[in-house]
């Protein structure tokens, strides 16, 4: 149970660094990301709509409630989507999925391929008129799990069945 | 899965299916009463105000009739491979856990169960810990005598299978008894920690919710004896009122707290057998979980501001399989007591080191945050304090101002101290210990074995401070302990040294 190695270091190991994940998700991805967004919005341009036709006498609330939403679902739809492209990159090797994903906060997740217990392939209607994908990874732990998030359809089949081979070979039981 | 739901009762019967004990059929009629008490009671109000008594007894006539139906419908088998339980009246649930999965058999008794000398045994895989109470396998009603037997039986079928290298060099089940340790037994003395948590007070406010959801607070606070008190309160004056209510608050909580203290965990022992550890505990509901070595995977200590400023903490076991949230069956040790704590803490991990070890500091950056993040809500609530009663025209005093920024900022400054010097790491005997919190500081030493990913997790905030969260995702527990606002340059030593080869053909060294 004791580990030989981190027992003898101590945690004095003070030189690691990580290199960054290598590749990107698809170039379409910000489109998705942007589609997701405006739909979001929609529900609350339409009760802006509503509250106006309903109550048309407080013409500075309406406006000011109108420029917030504008500037608000502006920058959610038309910086955060190519905020999120920036940041967004993921790798696979023969023994680990590594990911780089968020925008405000950001996460880098490594999760070792002999731990993971189902591929999973997530395709939405947009996802499917943009012809992307994404690939979870899930492992034991709640926590674990990994998510690779808009990648090319022919990509994402790729990658599912790599990780499928991979983890396959192993066999081990994943807890 | 085996499962043929046309066959009959009586054919299902001769491939081994059991029905739980015939007890049973007194058991679950007052539960099912019990669990719907409140409908009962709401039909009896109905049925004394529109005249007809019989309102209640039909309602519990029919819960009794559910109650006993639910004995008829339940029946279980012991398979060579699965373990198999089917039950309910209208939705049927056939669960079926296959006997090599079975991670830990708890013993729980409630109060009518041990009056007619019941059990109910919960087998935890594991898997169900993500769905819901539904999914839960237990064998609710079974014969004392017949407990031991089957615990050890169905815990046999996972002994069976190959584990974990670690369980090689304990010893076989066949070999002779092994040696019994008690690592921990109840003292009356530690009942004294017990008011130092909010169980107390949340039981308070959970009996004062019960009285005003059932109308009884409002015929109290309508009462003569309640108004002659409000007379004497406001006699008495407002400060005099308020230490009075706080005093005596306190104290009902303080009783509250240590009553349940005693019978939650009166007769609570500890026991290692080198393979097991059995945690019992209860005086009216007695419950035994065993908690599998093979499957530990570390401990967390707990030790809430109140229990730490009397020298005293908490611990429970991270299990692979017992999820953290539902609590209780990987409780070790209640408040009890920190140097006892300790030494059953490094009887459970099987060696002090990551109890003993120097927890590294995050330095200037997480300290930075953790002044900012408690004194500027302190900040704003003060300035609330003081401008709103000057905006609405009655602005306080400027001693009342200055009074109140000083215990704000003063109780900020004094919170924020405490979590920084609270806040650390270490990597010890193949531990990753980290430290974190004030007013519930804890402190988890995970075995690295029970590592099965990272993440590290950088808010805009703490990218400009340097910082980092990192976040080991194991089965066990929880399924994540965090080390908080640690140097980013470091993050990645960390991860290397507790698991070495995490980073994979990433990591630059």
């Amino acid at each position: 149970m004791v580990n030989e190695d981190a027992a003898a270091t101590g945690g004095a190991t003070r030189d690691v660094t990580m290199a960054e994940p290598a590749w990107r998700p698809s170039a379409r991805a910000p489109a998705l990301w942007a589609i997701n967004a405006a739909l979001m919005w929609i529900p609350v341009v339409i009760a802006q709509v509503v509250w106006a036709v309903l109550d048309g006498d407080r013409t500075e609330a309406h406006l000011a409630a109108a420029a917030a939403t504008v500037v608000l679902a502006g920058l959610h739809i038309g910086v955060v989507p190519l905020w999120r492209y920036r940041v967004h990159r993921w790798e696979i090797s023969d023994t680990a999925v590594y990911t780089r994903s968020g925008w405000f906060t950001q996460e880098r997740r490594i999760a070792p391929i002999s731990r993971i217990q189902t591929v999973d392939t997530e395709r939405g209607p947009i996802d499917r008129w943009l012809g992307l994908a994404t690939v979870t990874v899930t492992t034991a732990s709640s926590a674990g799990a990994v998510e690779i998030s808009a990648l090319d359809a022919e990509v994402a089949d790729h990658t599912v069945g790599r990780l499928t081979a991979i983890a396959g070979r192993d066999g081990a039981d994943a807890t | 899965m085996n499962t043929d739901v046309s066959r009959t009762d009586a054919a299902v019967e001769d491939d081994g299916w059991q029905r739980l004990d015939a007890k049973m059929l007194l058991i679950h009629p007052v539960e099912e009463i019990l669990k719907l008490f409140p409908v009962l009671l709401g039909s009896i109000v109905l049925g004394s105000s529109s005249g007809n008594p019989y309102w209640g007894l039909g309602v519990a006539g029919i819960l009794v009739v559910v109650g006993m139906l639910r004995w008829f419908t339940t029946t279980f088998r012991v398979g060579p491979v699965h373990v198999e339980l089917r039950r309910g009246l209208l939705q049927r649930r056939e669960l079926s856990v296959p006997r090599a999965r079975i991670r830990s058999v708890d013993v729980d008794r409630r109060v009518l169960h041990r009056l007619l000398g019941l059990a109910v045994l919960k087998i935890g895989t594991g898997q169900s810990t993500s769905r819901g109470d539904n999914n839960r396998f237990e064998l609710n009603g079974i014969a004392n005598t017949d407990v031991d037997a089957l615990r050890a039986e169905l815990l046999a079928g996972g002994a069976a299978t190959p584990t974990s290298p670690d369980t090689a060099s304990h010893p076989e089940p066949g070999a002779p008894p092994v040696v019994e340790t008690e690592l921990a037994r109840f003292r009356p003395a530690w009942v004294r920690y017990a008011p130092l948590s909010a169980t107390g007070l949340i039981g308070i406010a959970a009996l004062v919710g019960l009285a005003f959801q059932y109308g009884i607070g409002e015929r109290l606070s309508d009462s003569p004896t309640v108004a002659r008190g409000v007379e004497a309160a406001e006699a008495a004056g407002l400060f005099v009122v308020a230490v009075v209510a706080v005093v005596v608050l306190l104290a009902a909580a303080s009783v509250i707290a240590c009553v349940r203290y005693i019978v939650l965990y009166g007769n609570l022992r500890v026991t290692d057998d080198g393979r097991m550890l059995r945690v019992g505990y209860g005086l009216l509901r007695v419950r035994h979980s065993t908690l599998d070595r093979a499957r530990l995977r570390g401990v967390v200590l707990k030790e809430p501001l109140a229990l730490r400023l009397a020298g005293a903490a908490r611990l429970d076991a991270i299990m692979t399989g017992v999820a953290a949230e539902h609590g209780g069956s990987s409780l070790v040790l209640p408040s009890a007591p920190a140097d006892e704590v300790d030494s059953v803490a490094a009887a459970v991990l099987t060696r002090n080191g990551p109890l003993r070890s120097a927890l590294v500091a995050h330095g200037p950056g997480a300290r930075r945050r953790r002044f900012t993040r408690a004194l500027v809500p302190a900040a704003v609530v003060a300035a609330a304090l003081i401008t709103v009663p000057a905006v609405l025209g009655r602005p306080l005093p400027v001693a009342g101002a200055v009074v109140t920024a000083a215990v704000l900022v003063g109780a900020a400054t004094a919170l924020a101290r405490d979590r920084y010097r609270g806040l650390g790491h270490a990597v010890a005997d193949g531990c990753l210990v980290s430290r974190q919190g004030s007013l519930d500081r804890s402190r988890v030493c995970l075995d690295s074995d029970g590592i099965i990913g990272w993440t590290v997790r950088q808010s805009f905030f703490q990218r400009r401070a340097g910082v980092a969260t990192v976040i080991a995702a194991t089965p066990a527990g929880s399924g994540h302990y965090e080390v908080v606002d640690m140097p980013v340059a470091e993050v990645w030593s960390l991860v290397e040294s507790v698991t070495p080869g995490a980073g994979d053909i990433w990591a630059r060294r």
